[in-house]
């Protein structure tokens, strides 16, 4: 009997339901992909083992809470997950990770890898969506700051002749604009790190 | 027998049973509270 392909959408909501087997299934779709991915940025097969780790209690506990938007693919933001959990063991050594002659051979020394090149940019168009999407959330002088400075490339001088106030109003909004968008990152558990 | 130079081991790029195992029971092991304005997630273990 053919077996029927249940899509990752469908498994996220009926695990977000409490059927545990979907995260299984899940975790066995997906593992070899974030598994490589994991990899090819640290060469440890222990550390591999454990960012996979945390990245998976990472999304259980996103998904249990509730703070789970089904908006990009599941696995685009998992390997968002796992890149951001590298990024952050690579702070905590402060080292960037460096390839070691060993006797081994290591595929990813000499093969260009499109899969992660595709990977990270779909994970920067659905950060840049994210963050247009929090943008909106501002206050509309704050906003209007924001899009003149970063989107339209203006100075503080060209912003201030063009919303009729200071240039240092101009810098308070900026600074405020800054200041809220941490916080609706920070309030929302929003990754934007890529 | 001759040894072949060019052998190289396969590796299996893939997390050990043990690592999806524990991941397994953790979510099992853990439990969502929710109030009017949070959530909060317990460890049971």
């Amino acid at each position: 009997m053919k077996k029927s392909f249940i899509a990752d959408s469908v498994l996220v909501s009926n695990y977000i339901s409490g059927d545990e087997k979907s995260l299984e299934v899940l975790i066995k779709r997906h593992k070899q992909r974030i598994y490589s991915f994991i990899y090819s940025k640290v060469y440890d097969r222990d550390l591999t083992e454990d960012i996979f780790q945390d990245t998976f209690i990472k999304v259980i506990r996103t998904l249990k809470i509730g703070n789970y938007n089904e908006e990009g693919k599941f696995i685009s933001w998992v390997m968002r997950i796992s890149h951001n959990l590298v990024i952050d063991h690579f702070r905590k050594n402060s080292r960037m990770p460096k390839f070691e002659n060993s006797h081994d051979f290591d595929i990813f020394s000499v093969l260009k890898n499109t899969d992660i090149d595709i990977e990270n940019k779909m994970i920067k168009d659905q950060i840049l969506n994210e963050v247009k999407k929090i943008i909106e959330f501002l206050p509309d002088d704050q906003k209007e700051v924001l899009i003149y400075r970063y989107y339209n490339d203006l100075s503080f001088k060209e912003i201030s002749e063009k919303t009729g106030v200071s240039i240092n109003t101009s810098l308070g909004r900026m600074r405020y604009a800054l200041i809220n968008l941490r916080n609706i990152i920070k309030k929302k558990n929003i990754v934007l790190t890529n | 027998m001759e040894k072949n130079y060019f052998f190289q081991e396969e590796i299996s790029l893939e997390p050990k049973r043990k690592t999806i195992n524990f991941i397994l029971n953790y979510s099992k092991s853990i439990k969502v509270l929710k109030s009017k304005t949070e959530s909060y997630i317990i460890d049971l273990n």
